[in-house]
């Protein structure tokens, strides 16, 4: 099992959600920034844990899901 | 008699169904009442978002019409039944708790789901109050204000579909409908203290329920009984070509089956994961629920943080996507409370949504190996009773955590791979109720409802309706 990847610091957060809204389209008001950056850090700290989980090739999603 | 049946708000929808077959009262008597426990008593709650009396009193008639023709009404004739604001009923706007669907053109047809138990002669009497766009645990909506507990006026029924587990709990309909993409029946159900089953994932049609992330949503029914619950489920099942997930195969009723109880089930609590971040009560309800249905081992189901982590990315992005154009154009118009996790939610990478749907196949398969050895498996519901409205944090143990993502930490694992899951009800004199939830293999809807009726006529689990002036107040643990 690899080492858990690190957080990312609070800068990099606000420069991953400046560039990622760009990119996009959706312009953030200046009002909801403060929520959107706190929502997006616990998504990159949710989201680490599953990047973090090894899969092999043969693993593929779902087409639509059987359960 | 008939006087006495009306005035009967403890009544199951099946007493109410054979009452109204065998000629004791009419459907119209029965909605009357309903549309007058809902006058008298939601003005406290706030479950319901519009109450349509007219409507329900001439679909009441309908089926009096029918009785009197000697024609069959229907196994729920005259059961009044409510909706969550998100099913479609033909001729008004879908709103799904927001204020950005109101310029929307009226539904052409009703949700198959209504179509369905309207059509096994249940009567449709309003909609039910949500989070918006389904998007939180609490039912604290900006636009059309918070439902409160009947259990407990000051805190929340839960969520998403807090409108439908209330209206069921305060005894205004026995009947009603929700929701679940990743806990949104059973969160509710267990806090007010009432029964409230997700199926299957697939296993009732979505068509004309509102959605949020398709790969999770379901549509389900609370009530105050587990055969009311299997009764609507059975009348609401089959396959359905306008919802592309919808169960191919033959319905298969469950209703027929409870007396058969927990007889021969392999039956194990959850370990690990679900045993964490609970408060001591939460899993003394889970023990009651085990010791009764004599259930001594434990299994652990893998990596369950990584499957609620990846349900909430998948979600996110999801639910984010669907509303990408409004996030864009019309920000200001959404719930606060939903606002800036959706905003955040559309900006997530494609890596991340395809590695969580790739783990949802890997998590699958291992659950599916855990059900080669047991048939059911107990875990608790939510992390704690119900929360006071308004409020932001709980403590679990030593640690203080936001209430709104965190009441789903329990559920998120399980929707998140569809399996069938009962919340069922434990009540504590002088405190409020917990859930238990009874998981079971996918299409295993009968082994979650048999153990139901099990813990029901045990007397472990049950939903009396919450008397306004008996309302619990409970020690606040928080």
């Amino acid at each position: 099992m690899p080492d858990p990847s690190p957080s990312p610091a609070p800068s990099q957060v606000a420069g991953f959600v400046e560039h990622a809204s760009r990119a996009i389209g959706l312009p953030i008001r200046a009002e909801d920034l403060p929520g959107v950056l706190a929502n997006t850090a616990r998504l990159h700290a949710l989201a680490r844990l599953v990047m973090d989980f090894p899969l092999t090739d043969e693993v593929e999603t779902a087409g639509v899901f059987e359960p | 008699m008939i006087r006495a049946a009306h005035a009967d708000d403890a009544a199951d929808a099946a007493t109410i169904a054979a009452a109204v077959r065998g000629r004791a009262m009419t459907a119209e008597a029965v909605t009357r009442a309903a549309l007058e426990r809902i006058r008298a008593r939601d003005a406290g709650i706030n479950a319901f978002t519009a109450v349509l009396a007219e409507q329900a009193l001439a679909d009441a008639r309908a089926v009096d019409a029918l009785i009197a023709a000697g024609r069959d009404p229907g196994p729920l004739a005259g059961v009044p039944f409510a909706v969550k604001d998100l099913f479609d009923i033909a001729g008004r706007t879908t709103l799904a708790g927001s204020k950005i669907l109101a310029g929307r053109a009226p539904a052409r047809r009703d949700a198959t789901a209504v179509a369905r138990l309207k059509a096994a002669g249940a009567v449709l009497v309003g909609t039910l109050n949500m989070d918006e766009f389904a998007y939180g645990f609490t039912t604290e909506n900006e636009h059309y204000g918070a439902t409160r507990n009947p259990r407990d006026p000051e805190r929340i029924a839960g969520g998403s579909s807090g409108g439908s587990a209330a209206a069921v709990s305060a005894g205004m309909v026995p009947l009603t409908l929700g929701s679940d993409t990743n806990g949104s029946i059973r969160v509710p159900a267990a806090l007010c203290g009432i029964f409230g089953l997700k199926p299957t994932y697939g296993r009732l049609s979505r068509a004309g329920a509102f959605p949020f992330a398709g790969s999770f949503d379901h549509v389900g029914p609370f009530a105050r009984s587990v055969r009311d619950l299997a009764a609507a489920c059975d009348a609401m099942q089959g396959h359905d070509p306008l919802d592309p997930v919808c169960a191919k195969g033959p319905a298969e009723p469950a209703l027929g089956r409870l007396q058969e109880g927990a007889r021969g089930l392999r039956i194990a609590v959850a370990g690990g994961y679900f045993r964490q971040s609970a408060l001591p009560e939460a899993l003394s309800a889970v023990a009651a629920v085990a010791a009764a249905l004599k259930a001594t081992r434990e299994v652990e189901l893998p990596q369950a943080h990584r499957a609620r982590a990846a349900a909430f990315v998948i979600t996110a992005a999801e639910g984010a996507n669907l509303h990408l154009a409004d996030l864009k154009a019309r920000p200001q118009d959404f719930d606060s409370a939903t606002r800036d996790r959706f905003l955040a939610g559309a900006l997530i990478p494609a890596a991340w949504y395809l590695q969580a749907q790739r783990f949802r196949r890997w998590y699958r398969d291992r659950v599916r190996e855990l059900f080669q050895e047991v048939d059911l498996i107990l875990a608790p519901t939510t992390p704690c009773p119900a929360t006071r409205i308004g409020q932001e944090t709980m403590k679990i143990g030593e640690a203080e955590m936001p209430v709104r993502p965190n009441l789903g930490l329990f559920t998120q694992p399980i929707s998140f791979i569809g399996l069938p899951v009962l919340s069922v009800p434990v009540q504590r004199p002088g405190a409020l109720p917990l859930g238990v939830q009874l998981i079971a293999a996918p299409y295993r809807e009968d082994v979650v409802l048999r153990a139901g009726a099990a813990l029901e006529q045990a007397g472990v689990c049950a939903a009396p309706v919450a008397r306004p002036s008996h309302s619990e107040k409970a020690s606040d643990p928080h």
